[in-house]
């Protein structure tokens, strides 16, 4: 027996346990890999499905029904206004208004109304 | 000295193959040292917990869809394939043939005797019942029978259900596309997510479409019409936003519906549409330089080609200005018109360069090519100047109209979405001074003339008129049976889409005093449409100095009864008008 061969009966007994190792690390991942394929195709159908029922659930056809029965209307040309129209008119004039209060402290200050977020519709006001 | 030179050579020989050895054996240590590292860091380093392996497959795990899934313009699904199961036997297996198939046709509302020939006829495969629902699945799976089995399977679902019936077609048993883009599309559609191209995306747009429907199959029963079309066309894009074919059917159980129902009427049925001819009438003439808008022609009687004569619809037994023989969409006007050119090569030669000579390129299998005259002498002219003689599909007629109120250049429809950069440049046919005329013609017979029931206060719109009498095949003209149209560009000023109104054999009502026109039946429902439509396409109410700009036009050229401003200096102003 050469004088390194424990060297090559330790490095082969190494590389024989190193590959049943790695076999055994892709069977595992194989396995893991199937189970996740299986997974994810469940998942894809299950998505497609509630995409199917989405859309069958809002198709236009429909929804313009229950809308009818709720009392809703389609909307036509004749209900667009213009910007103008809106009638934010009365928060902003009293947004520019200034109410002077004269603190206790002696000093005086000016407050201002921030004018609301929301806007009414009031298509005749702006007219 | 022989000797000690043997022995010499021998030593020098073995030391020769130990270093040999040694040399093989630093080899060896060496490949066994690197495959163990290798061994080492695949199983313990950081490559060992993400798996190699899993860039050798597919990547992402997705199932293979057998067909793809079609979209609407904005995304809405129109089609998609979903998992279901199929019942599936190993005829050889099935212990008791006559209780297995008495179990299964009462758990699954089939054929007991059929199905029981099915299970005797041998074999190791036979279909019991093809995608079941899941209320099935569980009964079959109660039964637990030796030899019957559940099968993954996939089925085509049409969420829209009838109202993308005559576009999307349907599929077979096999996922084959058997008529509208499913048939025409059918290699792309298959594996066509699997080869990663995605779903298939059309032009048409579902709340567009629901409107147009709903307008139109409201006119469908309240005439009583054989059938109806209505489109939405985008003349920039020349893509259609909208095809409804009336009556429809459920893609969903196409083939248990009436074969009637699965016609397509846009595109798979040709019309003679009448006045609506009028517009390639007028535009020929004009574009020819044959007439222009201040001629004049003679409607004051009934004109005679050899014994045929041609009457007015709406007659006003007098001479007529151009302008108002379209708006009061003359029949006499019309031939006076094509007299002024009397070459039917170069009347050909026009309708061809719109299309009208061929087969619409659309993607629609069923696209029927137009019925043309086999000779063209003077009455064909004539007749075809108004819309008789010649029958073409609604989808071929749009097309041809979108090119002569858009730019003046003919490019084929499409039911794909495209943007305008993937708009064929296409061949040119009229002029833009030829362009411009027919705007303000078709704005003029709204605003004044025949298509007066489509006029819209905020919208500017314009349209032409169409009562065609119905020819059948081997009868001819069925005498009370009339194809109503109407075809509107909305705005009228800056064209952006086209509606097209068909009604088949329309009957008139009290609220039309019995008029079946198309002015009377099918122009409202083109407003309608219009007036819901241009919003959802975000369509802004047209500006005043829209509607003024074409009434100032009328203070120039010599038009409508009642309206005209004939005078001199209006005349004069025109000429000067560049």
């Amino acid at each position: 027996m050469p004088r390194y061969g424990w060297l090559l009966v330790v490095l082969i007994v190494a590389s024989a346990f190193g590959v049943y190792q790695l076999k055994h690390a892709v069977w595992r991942a194989r396995v893991e890999l199937r189970q996740t394929e299986a997974a994810i195709a469940k998942e894809t159908w299950d998505v497609r499905r509630l995409e199917a029922d989405l859309a069958f659930l809002t198709r236009p056809t429909r929804l313009a029904d229950l809308a009818g029965r709720v009392g809703m209307r389609p909307a036509t040309v004749e209900r667009v206004v213009e910007a103008r129209q809106i009638g934010r008119r009365r928060a902003l004039e009293l947004a520019r208004t200034v109410v002077p209060v004269e603190l206790v402290s002696g000093g005086r200050v000016e407050l201002r109304f921030k004018p609301p977020v929301t806007f009414v519709l009031d298509a005749g006001e702006g007219r | 000295m022989v000797l000690f030179a043997s022995r010499d050579a021998g030593t020098r020989s073995l030391r020769r193959a130990r270093l040999r050895l040694r040399v093989l054996m630093a080899v060896f240590v060496l490949a066994f040292f690197s495959v163990g590292l290798r061994l080492v860091d695949l199983t313990t380093g950081a490559r060992a917990t993400k798996p190699q392996v899993l860039s050798l497959r597919r990547g992402d795990g997705a199932p293979d869809i057998g067909r793809a899934d079609i979209l609407d313009r904005r995304g809405v699904t129109l089609a998609t394939n979903l998992r279901v199961n199929s019942v599936i036997a190993d005829p050889s297996r099935v212990n008791f043939p006559e209780r297995a198939a008495h179990r299964l046709a009462d758990a699954l509302g089939l054929n007991e005797a059929a199905l029981l020939a099915r299970l005797k006829r041998g074999g190791r495969f036979a279909w019991i019942k093809r995608r079941i629902s899941p209320r099935e699945e569980a009964l079959v799976k109660d039964l637990g029978l030796p030899g019957v089995a559940l099968q993954p399977d996939e089925e085509r679902v049409y969420p829209q259900k009838n109202l993308v019936s005559h576009v999307l077609g349907f599929t077979g048993d096999d996922n084959q596309g058997l008529a509208g883009i499913e048939l025409a599309e059918q290699d792309r559609l298959v594996g066509g997510e699997a080869k990663g191209k995605g779903p298939l995306v059309l032009s048409i747009d579902v709340a567009v479409q629901n409107v147009v429907r709903e307008a139109t199959m409201k006119a469908f029963l309240r005439f009583h019409a054989k059938g109806a079309c209505a489109i939405v066309f985008d003349t920039r894009t020349r893509a259609f936003l909208s095809l409804v074919s009336l009556p429809d059917f459920d893609p969903n159980r196409a083939t248990r519906e009436p074969s009637t129902n699965r016609q397509n009427r846009c595109s798979g049925h040709t019309y003679e549409l009448g006045s609506l001819f009028k517009i390639f009438t007028t535009a020929f003439a004009l574009d020819a330089g044959a007439a222009s808008l201040f001629d004049r022609l003679d409607a004051s009687q009934p004109l005679y080609i050899g014994r045929h004569p041609i009457h007015d619809d709406h007659a006003k037994f007098r001479w007529l200005t151009v302008p108002e023989a379209f708006a009061f969409s003359s029949n006499i006007g019309m031939v006076r018109l094509i007299q002024k050119v009397d070459d039917p090569e170069r009347q050909k030669g026009f309708l061809r360069r719109l299309g009208l000579f061929g087969t619409s390129k659309v993607e629609l299998p069923d696209t029927r090519p137009p019925l043309l005259p086999r000779r063209w002498p003077f009455i064909t002219q004539a007749t075809v100047a108004y819309g008789h003689g010649i029958a073409v599909s609604p989808v071929n007629y749009v097309e041809a109209v979108a090119s002569l109120i858009d730019d003046g250049r003919f490019r084929p429809g499409t039911v794909l979405r495209r943007g305008l950069e993937d708009v064929p440049p296409g061949e040119p046919v009229v002029a833009a001074k030829t362009v411009r005329d027919m705007r303000w013609l078709l704005w003029l017979t709204t605003d004044r003339g025949t298509g007066d029931q489509a006029r819209l206060d905020r919208y500017l719109t314009g349209g032409k008129t169409g009562t065609a009498d119905k020819a059948v095949y081997g009868r001819g003209y069925v005498k009370g049976a009339v194809v109503a149209s109407f075809v509107s560009v909305l705005p009228v000023d800056d064209p952006r889409y086209l509606v097209l109104v068909t009604l088949d054999e329309p009957q008139g009502d009290a609220a039309t005093h019995g008029f079946r026109y198309g002015g009377w039946t099918a122009a409202p429902v083109a407003a309608e449409i219009i007036e819901r439509v241009g919003p959802l396409l975000g369509l802004e109410p047209s500006p005043p100095e829209a509607r003024a700009r074409m009434e100032a036009r009328l203070q120039v050229y010599p038009a409508m009864n009642g309206h005209s401003h004939e005078t001199e200096e209006g005349l004069a102003a025109v000429r000067l008008d560049p």
